[in-house]
């Protein structure tokens, strides 16, 4: 990923979430010590955010770490899904479906 | 609580990046997800799976979509589970039956089961059966008569029109204030 598209991603995630969790740009930035306008910055990808804001925002929102970076694009097998699905759900044929149709979805 | 105005403005403004006008047919849902990022696919199998959301991070987010039931079901499963992809951002996984449903749910999330189920089908609804198009189609509607179940009634061609079941419709309007059921 190129480096202006991994920050302007990013950016969509934190302005996403927070959206979602019915703040302003500036009750966010209050809280992670920044000003509105760097918030802004950051969520339009104008601005590259220094890693402990971002923990502070992962914090803030309540989201992980994870829902706020772009995917790493490592290739996952089926059988790494179903292994991970197989705790809730039982049914096996299901399972197998489930698995299979994530990884037809990533060609 | 179920977040009815901020799902309202959600799908107001996903609308408003698309041409989405009452001649326009039903409303591509497919392609509105994808232009998000997530990759929706179809598969076929047994009738009582609808599809599913899964998210990881090396997957990024994946709509399943059983490509065996019908067309308005499949469109709806999609814009449910955009849905929870919009609005439920904690929860890596949600399969939709026709009998249960099982989600892996972050114990962090405040929110129960039946009020995410509910955001979901709400989400739908906006996004499958826009207000201000209903509003267009219904105005040269003078009596919304819902007993009326030949294939032509008002009610009937409105639902083919955008792609959904009459009962969905039905639903919509109801909901909408329109009708009283």
């Amino acid at each position: 990923m190129q480096n202006q598209e991994f920050y302007l991603d990013v950016g969509s995630r934190i302005k996403r979430s927070r959206e979602n969790k019915c703040l302003t740009q500036e009750a966010l930035a209050t809280l992670i010590d920044l000003s509105r306008a760097t918030l802004a910055n950051i969520e339009s990808g104008r601005q590259k955010i220094l890693l402990d804001k971002f923990v502070a925002i992962s914090k803030a929102l309540n989201v992980s770490i994870q829902d706020l970076l772009p995917s790493a694009h490592e290739n996952i097998t089926a059988e790494q899904i179903n292994t991970k699905l197989s705790k809730n759900i039982s049914d096996k044929e299901l399972r197998n479906w489930i698995a299979q149709t994530i990884v037809s979805s990533q060609n | 609580m179920v977040r009815r105005k901020y799902i309202q403005n959600l799908v107001e403004g996903l609308l408003s990046n698309f041409s989405v006008s009452e001649n326009n047919g039903p409303i591509n849902v497919k392609e509105i997800a994808e232009s998000m990022g997530v990759h929706v696919q179809s598969s076929d199998t047994k009738d009582n799976v609808s599809g599913f959301l899964y998210r990881d991070t090396n997957t990024g987010a994946v709509i399943g979509v059983n490509s065996d039931q019908n067309e308005n079901r499949q469109r709806f499963t999609i814009a449910h589970e955009l849905g929870h992809f919009l609005l439920h951002e904690g929860e890596p996984f949600f399969i939709d039956d026709n009998f249960f449903k099982i989600n892996l749910r972050d114990n962090k999330s405040s929110k129960g089961s039946d009020t995410i189920e509910i955001e979901a089908n709400y989400f739908a609804a906006e996004l499958l059966m826009p207000r201000l198009i209903l509003e267009k189609k219904l105005e040269s509607i003078k009596n919304i008569d819902v007993i009326n179940d030949e294939e032509n009634s008002p009610l009937s061609e409105i639902a083919t029109s955008l792609g959904v079941s009459k009962q969905a419709l039905t639903y919509r309007l109801a909901n909408l204030g329109y009708i009283s059921l």
